[in-house]
């Protein structure tokens, strides 16, 4: 049986679980330590949602358990690791527990605008996304130079971006 | 300055950003809450397309088209219990069946590891004759890093000042025992080991220049010296592989949709896992094209290395020849640098 305290404490972590995996996703970049991260994170929340405070918000609450383990895991890898650093690491936590449910909802168009990119973009796009090629796999395999395939990244970024913005906006005007 | 911010935060999210661009990203962010709304806006899209995109259908460029065609060097119990029991529903028909399913059992099993073996060695031979003639030079990355859980604190290993960090060093390899490791490369620090065959050296970024007769003694900074899956010599490190790993072959193979500009690509795929019991990394991915036997990058995963326990990537940068001089430590250090010979 699973009790009333765990319950709420599963509904709220499936309200918050897309920030906090954008923001330790975007923080440590390597998929499979993130995997491992949004376990750890997960169970952490669960574990100690009896010490939640409901009066704070439960973002700024995950999102301080999510540093911790960044934290944790920043200390065990390479020096020479790209990382940033942990006045960063809180800030940009805020700006992430600042995301405004507009912001997520707007993204549900993202398949939509997915479906509107060209042959190549999609096949790029897949590679990155789907199969979790970096720029330099997908450059070796297209023949093309890893800047050349990151720069087309950018621009598929910046189309779905747009034509999400711009489904948002047509949906706001029926 | 915003396109600039979008334009770092992109690299950064595809990991092609370098540490020039990494420090001015942080100087940005840290000094704007628009540029981390910016960040968090990018991100939140970056995340969004990891989820969306394996179900949005389109035709991958490789990793779909990856399947297994031959797996461990025994045959899955799975497998064979699958044909097992596909061969006996058929055989309630009659006796004659039966037998005959039984006979194309026994025939399987017995042939299955035969082909697997046969398959193996003829793979492995044309990885070891595609690699092993021409210089190869590899970009190294770090993945993944982590201390052993077992440390023996005195062992020699242990007492040796930290070992410079592997991320991004080169390794030229060339035939069965010349090579050189140049770490944190092109910079100040730039630590050079290598062999020319006949003496092990090494140029650190100050101090004398150490050289040894003996050709394992500066090896140990080289990954996989410890459990004789030695990177400088293919041949030795591939019977190696196939002594102590389960070996699995997974065939990559996709024809391009119509996009021109688009290339077919042949790749395949050598995944060993480590026995029960033996010493080494605990798996080593080496893909190479199926055509030709030339290995385009190598993965071993949990490494010992020295105190720690790594993951690296070597992919291969380039085979183009060498100054003859290359493999001699002079070549990577001033003429007025002091020679210590420690041969012992």
């Amino acid at each position: 049986m699973v009790d009333e305290s765990a319950r709420q404490a599963m509904r709220q972590w499936t309200l918050v679980q897309p920030v906090v995996s954008s923001y330790v996703g975007a923080m440590v970049r390597d998929r499979s330590a993130r995997d491992d991260l949004m376990q750890e994170i997960a169970i952490a929340v669960l574990e100690s949602f009896s010490r939640y405070d409901p009066q704070s918000p439960f973002t700024a609450w995950t999102m301080g358990i999510a540093r911790n383990h960044i934290k944790n895991y920043f200390r065990s890898i390479s020096r020479n690791a790209i990382i940033f650093d942990d006045e960063l690491l809180v800030s940009l936590a805020d700006s992430f527990a600042a995301t405004e449910s507009q912001e997520l909802q707007q993204l549900e168009h993202l398949q939509h605008c997915l479906s509107q990119l060209d042959g190549r973009a999609k096949e790029i796009c897949h590679a990155r996304y789907a199969e979790n090629k970096s720029p330099k796999q997908i450059a070796h395999i297209l023949d093309s130079t890893p800047n050349r395939i990151s720069k087309t990244l950018q621009r598929i970024r910046e189309r779905l971006r747009d034509c999400i913005l711009l489904q948002a906006q047509v949906e706001g005007e029926k | 300055m915003q396109n600039d911010v979008e334009q770092l935060v992109h690299l950064y999210l595809d990991h092609e950003i370098d540490e020039a661009q990494f420090q001015q990203l942080q100087n940005l962010l840290h000094n704007s809450e628009s540029h981390r709304t910016t960040f968090r806006q990018i991100a939140l899209l970056h995340e969004q397309l990891y989820h969306t995109a394996p179900i949005y259908n389109t035709t991958p460029i490789i990793a779909e088209s990856v399947k297994p065609t031959l797996i461990s060097n025994n045959p899955t119990p799975t497998s064979v219990a699958n044909q097992r029991q596909t061969q006996s529903s058929r055989s309630r028909s009659s006796y004659l069946l039966l037998a005959l399913a039984a006979s194309i059992l026994i025939l399987l099993l017995l042939a299955i590891p035969s082909r697997n073996n046969s398959f193996a060695g003829s793979e492995f031979q044309k990885i070891l004759n595609a690699n092993s003639s021409s210089n190869q030079h590899y970009k190294i990355q770090l993945e993944q890093t982590g201390s052993l859980k077992k440390q023996k604190t005195k062992q020699a290993e242990n007492l040796r000042p930290p070992k410079p960090s592997l991320d991004a060093a080169e390794l030229f390899v060339q035939g069965t025992d010349k090579f050189v490791l140049i770490r944190n490369p092109n910079t100040p620090l730039a630590f050079v080991t290598g062999s020319n065959g006949k003496l092990s050296w090494a140029v650190a970024p100050q101090g004398p220049v150490r050289r040894s007769r003996d050709l394992n003694h500066f090896n140990r900074d080289l990954p996989g010296h410890e459990h004789a899956i030695p990177l400088v010599n293919l041949k030795q490190g591939l019977q190696q592989i196939q002594q102590a790993y389960n070996i699995q072959f997974l065939d990559a193979e996709q024809s391009y949709p119509t996009a021109s500009d688009l290339q077919r690509s042949e790749e395949a795929l050598l995944v060993a896992t480590k026995k029960r019991g033996q010493r080494g990394p605990k798996r080593i991915e080496i893909h190479y094209e199926t055509t030709t036997g030339q290995i385009r990058h190598m993965r071993f995963v949990e490494m010992p290395y020295g105190p720690e326990q790594i993951t690296i990537r070597l992919t291969l940068l380039d085979q183009t020849s060498l100054p003859d001089d290359f493999f001699e430590h002079p070549f990577h250090h001033s003429s007025d640098r002091t020679v210590l010979d420690e041969t012992p």
